[in-house]
């Protein structure tokens, strides 16, 4: 049986795959079908009627994107029938269009006004006003609706419920004055809501922040890499007039498949932003004074040359890396290990302990064929959306979705949700591990009940784990996803898989781990990582340096001199906001690399102006071991400059060159990367052993002094991931500011109502002396007994309450109101 | 009663909505006689053989559509299209109100022809009476053994699910009534597939009227060679008639079909109204093309209504006689379709607003004859151009109207007064 | 020879009771031609709305890279223009100017007009770069607003206004 059939288009054979529409199959032999509702992403629907065409034997026209190819088809996509109706639809839809090409942004890259310049007629012959709808209408975050212009293609709902899956966008009313709205009582603000604005084929749908920002033909466009996440979609960024306008995804059908999300998409004004630190920045008493980078680099040179000759090169630490290109991520471990000579150099800034990992590697387009997704303490949305869209897609095309954690996943996608507290996730995993192990080719399950105990302090049920267990025994192929924030998890998750490998021999099984920073899978195989050199190669034994946490605590007991932070806001990101504070005041010397004045910069001693990601051209590795290259796309700027060559720069003041020219630096880093990848793909490295490197965590559950007030009650308190949370690139940017998450504290119903809380109240919560007051939000979606707060939102830094993981157990007290003042 | 009355027998005698009063006239014997004596195959045969065109408009054979049902072991389901809001149509409102046993009974034997697992009733939701109707007569079906579980001691089972429509003229067609009953949005689907293959939640489906379900219960008690000898060859069986504007009693009446347009508009309808002339006839709801006082003669069924230049469709009749404007008849029709168009196809959704703006226009006197000529071209741009047929619908009455009473558009767009004078029967909305 | 002499003075004399073609330039201008291009400026309604509604195609029509237009979203309950949008900064660069029209004929407002002066010159080069102030006129044309074309316009909640408690719970 062959795949392929023949028909004839216009009186040409072509040659097209079984089950393609004939709008593709026609593209195939290089023939235009105009269309308008179609898109290759999207389901076929046939509503616009612009692809008519003629097939031999079928009474009427029929619209080529429906239409699948057949053998000895014939079909005619010119005949003056179809010209005719073309015109027709097309006179149609500009009926009541508005004449408002010259300031519409879409003008210029507008299929409508293209399908009309080649197929439409020439005038209209409408004698009566033109219909009115709403201009400007606010549908959410990002995006603006000109219902005048909509031409009810239905591309963006079919978008929000087909790939977004959430069904919020919605056609209402019917007949001329259907339009596209909300569904009652929400508003758009999806993560994935800026996709609707380049699949719009009209300007009705439009982006808030380029609003009359320009015309496409000003801009000048430069592929780029996104480095909000580890996804690593890929981007163009459009300038205008030296300043990036917007940016726009660069189709990747193995990274991105063409989708974007708001943080990508939007989070660009940062860049440009006025709180940019432009100057090299030095300490002089209590205020910065603006210097040259000469003076800058000559003042940490000295600082740090006395603190090696004093206390010796170990008494300097290097955090961060993790946002940096491979390149200069490869510059910083030299510029720690060869020019400063100290073995403490970790990219881990926001408490993630595995960022990669060789076995069971995992690619994006595994979740596309998985049958079981499980997600390990991880919310994929948050932290890894342009991939969530993947695994939603699985979800509802019939793939076993669970979720395992302290949080629950808002999906509306069909999925199971197993609360688990991350103390007892281990323990939950290694039970499963040995149920699959047990249950194998026996398929009972009635002994579950007996021996899947509730693990750990959550909620978690046998239920649960029996759902987990019956998904997996079945699976053929098993995609997890692992937040990497505990190593023993890690351990009990590689039994559950290695379980699961037993029982049969052509299951594919991968892990996809999201790194906390874009690239800190890159960093890690650049050797950015105390335990690490380059290439994953371990250090010699007991050579190991301290990690962020070891340096944190070194710091705050005084024995370490000197820390040089790069792109890492400790204060904001790491899960202990004490010890960062005690590390930053009690350091005698602190340089910060950043691009903002951030609450950890301002007690730097020299602060470094760093250059965007739009000025570096260099490698990204993303989440599935991917290397990506970008270009500069724009210029550093005055005075900011490139990381790396802030490193070089940095030592050659130190008197040491470490290379002799930038070509140098990237050939070792294409080398490396070679010998790393594996099928074309950079390889993880070995989760960590029982004796894990680096320093062990603080035992989690244990809370620092005695929090049991008599009027309080302990709850577990998590901090969230939140996709628009985040540092300087949130805060700093005047659009996207205003969705960043403000702080607050999440309950259950049950507890709310245990603790006398309303919505809106302001709540204590307290660990040891720490106490932070946040006003709570009530939802069903939290599980019972924790209280969820989070995390980079704006207002009271809840990490001050943590101690080296996103949870802990907190008192919480209702605040009464003579308190609050 | 030169005709004798088939479906409508006992209404407006006996309160057939009681289930004893159905059974006393008979109801429910088919069933029995079915479900005792009878596979599903024999019941599905001797529908085919009967011949029952399907009479909510497009004629086409019940037993043959029921034939398309794939045997594949999938669900099936059986629909029954309770959702009559074609202007000027009303017999299928008559047969809920007022013999909902009828209805049930044909339901559950052609749910027994097709093996449905489940059946519906997707009733127009404006239908209060008849939904109170119905759902007391499904319990009274229930209490009697009827409905449910092992009907009749058989094995066979069946429920029937009322379901009510939100007002939507586009859930008649039948695949937007099964977007409806799926809780979409009322949109008709692309064909194919058709129903048959992938119709209510993607399964096996049959769509039938309420009237041809009606028929279905006569056809096995008395056999398919009762109905044959009723009507014509083509088209067998009796058929209610809706009439309603310019006669002296408009109603609905029951009567074989072939029976001259004369012949009902004259004698069953008692003519004209005194001093009257007819100007034309629409035989079947608000889409069917005009037919002229020369037609009279034509027999009522559905080939040679369809030989005369228009549909026999819902066999809803309308009379207009010469005090009525053939523009503002076109107009209310256009305001109406553009305001049941679901929105979808580009043709219809802005083809409909602007016939009836242009239309509106006209009527108006403020038309130019280049409106006239944007009116005429529409046909080629919204017919055959869209997925279900509302479009194609939308325009057939205004073009036959624009070519049998061009003079009228010519007398609004000189600004003459309206030959009509004022015609209050036709509201411009 | 004295003939040619003499045809020549004679030349001179006729000459000498033409009517004169040289002007007391400033004092006097030059007549010129109906359709000369000269400095550009940009209208107004007659209600005083500017007709520039900042689309940037007398940007691109430019063959001299001389006209940077940047728009912004009018303020509804003050706008510049009619509809949403409006010329924020609007710069010609007189110097690079070739007063070729083309940016004149690009303009779907007919709101940039070429007039008849031409007297431009000036002692810097940043005087040349003509903005806003000195290109919108000052007074109104007899246009009118042309109807059916600005839909009413009532504005946007621009991104980075403060959210209200609601917005985002």
């Amino acid at each position: 049986m062959s795949d392929t059939v023949t028909l004839t288009i216009n009186g040409r054979a072509v040659q097209a795959p079984k089950g393609m529409g004939l709008v593709e199959a026609a593209a195939l032999a290089g023939i235009e079908i105009p269309v308008f509702c179609h898109h290759r992403k999207l389901k076929p629907v046939g509503v616009c009627r612009m692809c008519l065409v003629e097939v031999e034997g079928q009474r009427k026209p029929v619209p080529a994107c429906t239409t699948q190819v057949a053998d000895g088809m014939v079909v005619r996509t010119e005949s003056d029938l179809i010209r005719h109706l073309r015109q027709g639809v097309l006179e149609f839809l500009l009926l009541n269009h508005p004449l408002d090409c010259p300031v519409c942004d879409k003008g210029g890259e507008c299929p409508l006004q293209d399908n009309t310049f080649k197929y439409g007629p020439a005038t209209s012959r409408l004698s009566v006003p033109k219909m009115k709808k709403r201009k400007a209408v606010d549908l959410g975050n990002f995006i603006v609706l000109d219902e005048e212009r909509c031409i009810l293609c239905r591309r963006c709902t079919r978008f929000d419920a087909e790939v977004a899956c959430e069904g919020t966008l919605v056609v209402g009313q019917r007949a001329h004055e259907a339009l596209i709205t909300t569904a009652d009582g929400e508003t758009y603000d999806s993560y994935f809501s800026g996709n609707v604005i380049e699949l719009c084929p009209v300007g009705a749908l439009t982006s808030k922040a380029y609003r009359f920002k320009g015309r496409p033909w000003d801009l000048s466009r430069v592929p780029s890499v996104c480095t909000a996440c580890p996804v690593g979609c890929n981007i163009e960024l459009d300038f205008r007039f030296g300043e990036l306008a917007r940016v726009l995804s660069r189709e990747n059908p193995e990274v991105d498949n063409g989708w974007l999300c708001d943080r990508g998409r939007f989070n660009y004004r940062y860049v440009h932003s006025a709180d940019r630190v432009t100057q090299p920045l030095l300490r002089r008493g209590d205020t910065f004074v603006p210097v040259s980078w000469t003076e800058a680099l000559m003042e940490i040179a000295s600082r740090l040359r006395s603190v090696v000759r004093d206390h010796g090169p170990e008494a300097v630490g290097f955090i961060g890396g993790g946002r940096l290109t491979n390149e200069e991520a490869y510059t910083f471990q030299k510029l720690a290990r060869e020019a400063v000579g100290t073995p403490h150099i970790d990219h881990r800034v926001a408490g993630q302990k595995v960022t990669s990992w060789a076995g069971y590697p995992g690619r994006l387009d595994d979740i596309d064929g998985a049958d079981v997704v499980v997600l390990v303490d991880v919310l994929p949305a948050e932290q890894m959306p342009v991939a969530d869209l993947r695994i939603r897609r699985a979800a509802q095309r019939g793939a076993a979705l669970l979720a395992l954690g302290p949080a629950a996943p808002g999906y509306r996608v069909p999925h199971t949700f197993i609360p688990v507290m991350p103390a007892g996730l281990a323990r939950f995993l290694e039970e499963a591990a040995s149920l699959v192990a047990e249950g194998e080719g026996q398929g009972r399950t009635g002994e579950l009940s007996t021996t899947g105990a509730p693990a750990g302090p959550g909620p978690a049920g046998v239920d649960g784990q029996e759902a987990l267990v019956r998904a997996l025994r079945s699976a053929r192929r098993v995609v997890a996803i692992w937040g990497g924030t505990d190593a023993a998890v890690g351990r009990a998750l590689e039994r559950l898989l290695n379980a699961c490998r037993r029982t049969g021999d052509d299951r594919r099984l991968s892990v996809l781990i999201p790194g906390e920073q874009a690239n800190s899978r890159g960093a890690e195989a650049m050797g950015v990582r105390p335990d690490r050199l380059p290439g994953h190669r371990p250090v010699e034994a007991g050579a190991a340096g301290l990690d962020t946490a070891g340096m944190l605590q070194a710091a705050a007991q005084g024995r370490l001199h000197a820390l040089y932070l790069v792109g890492a806001n400790l204060q904001e990101t790491y899960p202990d906001g004490r010890l960062v504070r005690e590390a930053l005041s009690r350091v005698p010397f602190l340089v910060v690399q950043d691009l903002f004045l951030t609450e950890t910069a301002r007690q730097a001693d020299v602060v470094l102006p760093a250059a965007p990601f739009a000025a570096k051209s260099g490698t990204y590795v993303n989440l599935e071991g991917r290397v990506q290259e970008v270009q500069e796309a724009q210029a550093a700027g005055e005075n900011s400059r490139t990381d790396g060559d802030i490193f070089r720069a940095l030592a050659e003041a130190l008197g040491r060159r470490l290379d002799r020219s930038s070509h140098e630096i990237r050939w070792e880093v294409q080398h490396l990367l070679e010998e790393l990848t594996v099928d074309g793909f950079v390889t993880g490295a070995a989760l960590p052993g029982e004796a894990g490197a680096g320093a062990p965590a603080p035992a989690a559950g244990t809370a620092r002094g005695d929090g049991n007030r008599a009027d309080g009650r302990r709850l577990e308190l998590v901090a969230v991931s939140r996709l628009y949370g985040g540092g300087g690139t949130a805060r700093f940017d005047p659009a996207f500011s205003a969705v960043r998450p403000r702080a607050e504290a999440i309950f259950h119903p049950d507890d709310a109502a245990e603790l006398g809380i309303a919505a809106g109240d302001p709540v204590e919560l307290s660990s040891g002396p720490e106490a932070v007051t946040l006003p709570a939000r009530i939802s069903p979606q939290v599980v019972k007994g924790t209280v969820q707060v989070p995390r980079g939102a704006e207002g009271p830094a809840v990490n001050m309450l943590l101690t080296g993981g996103w949870h802990a157990p907190v008192t919480v007290r209702r605040r009464v109101l003579e308190e609050v003042g | 009663m030169k005709y004798e009355k088939v479906l409508t027998k006992g209404i407006g005698e006996v309160d057939l909505t009681r289930i004893e009063n159905y059974e006393a006239q008979g109801g429910y014997q088919a069933l029995r006689k079915a479900l005792k004596g009878m596979t599903p195959q024999e019941v599905h045969g001797e529908v085919k053989r009967a011949n029952l065109r399907g009479r909510g408009g497009a004629g086409f054979p019940a037993g043959v559509k029921w034939g398309f049902l794939p045997d594949d072991g999938r669900p099936r389901y059986l629909c029954c299209n309770a959702d009559e809001s074609e202007p000027g149509t009303f017999n299928n409102r008559m047969l809920i109100e007022y013999n909902p046993h009828l209805l049930i009974e044909g339901i559950l034997l052609a749910a027994y022809a097709v093996r449905a697992s489940r059946s519906f009733i997707y009733l127009r939701g404006e239908f209060r009476k008849g939904f109170r109707v119905l759902t007391a007569a499904i319990e009274q079906a229930r209490a009697k053994g009827y409905l449910g579980d092992k009907i009749l001691g058989s094995d066979f089972s069946q429920e029937i699910v009322v379901h009510r429509g939100a007002g939507a003229y586009i859930c008649g067609e039948e695949t937007g009534l099964l977007s409806s009953l799926e809780g979409g949005r009322g949109e008709p689907r692309i064909k194919p597939p058709f129903p048959a293959v992938a119709g209510l939640y993607g399964m096996p489906t049959v769509v039938n009227n309420v009237e041809t379900l009606c028929n279905v219960p006569f056809i096995i008690e008395r056999g398919a060679d009762w109905f044959l000898s009723i009507g014509t060859e083509k088209s067998p069986g009796t058929k209610i008639f809706s009439v309603s504007g310019m006669v002296r009693r408009p109603g609905n009446y029951e009567l074989p079909l072939g029976i001259p347009l004369r012949e009902l508009i004259e004698d069953v309808a008692g003519g004209l109204l005194p001093g009257r002339r007819l100007k034309a006839v629409q035989p079947g709801g608000a889409s069917s093309p005009v037919l002229l006082p020369e037609h009279l003669d034509i027999p009522l069924d559905f080939d040679s209504v369809q030989q005369a230049g228009s549909i026999l469709g819902t066999a809803g009749v309308m009379v207009f006689d010469d005090t009525v404007c053939m523009v503002r008849t076109a107009l209310y029709y256009a305001d109406f379709f553009s305001h049941e168009s679901c929105g979808q196809c580009t043709p219809c959704r802005e083809g409909t607003a602007w016939t009836a703006r242009l239309l509106r226009k006209i009527e108006r006197g403020e038309g130019t004859r280049d409106d006239i000529e944007v009116l005429k071209s529409l046909r080629s741009a919204m017919s055959g151009t869209t997925i279900c047929l509302l479009s194609d619908f939308s325009i057939t009455y205004l073009q036959s109207v624009l070519k049998h009473f061009a003079h009228e558009f010519e007398a609004h767009i000189e600004g003459r007064a309206c030959l009509a004078g004022h015609a209050r029967e036709v509201r411009s909305a | 020879m004295l003939r040619a002499l003499a045809k020549g003075m004679g030349t001179t004399l006729r000459m000498l009771f033409r009517k004169k073609q040289t002007l007391k330039y400033p004092f006097v201008k030059k007549e010129r031609a109906q359709r000369f291009r000269g400095r550009h400026e940009l209208r107004r309604y007659e209600n005083g709305l500017e007709m520039c509604i900042g689309c940037e195609l007398c940007q691109v029509a430019c063959p001299a890279a001389a006209i940077t237009v940047m728009p912004a979203q009018n303020d509804p309950e003050n706008p510049n223009s009619p509809g949403e949008r409006y010329a924020y900064k609007y710069e010609i660069d007189m110097l690079r100017c070739i007063f070729c029209g083309l940016c004149e004929e690009a303009c779907p407002t007919e709101a940039l007009h070429l007039t008849r002066e031409f007297e431009l010159a000036d002692f810097t080069r940043e005087s040349h770069i003509y903005g806003r102030d000195r290109l919108v006129n000052r007074h109104t044309s007899p246009f009118r607003v042309p109807e059916n074309v600005y839909p009413p316009f009532h504005g946007l909640r621009p991104m980075h206004e403060d959210r209200g408690e609601e917005t985002r719970a």
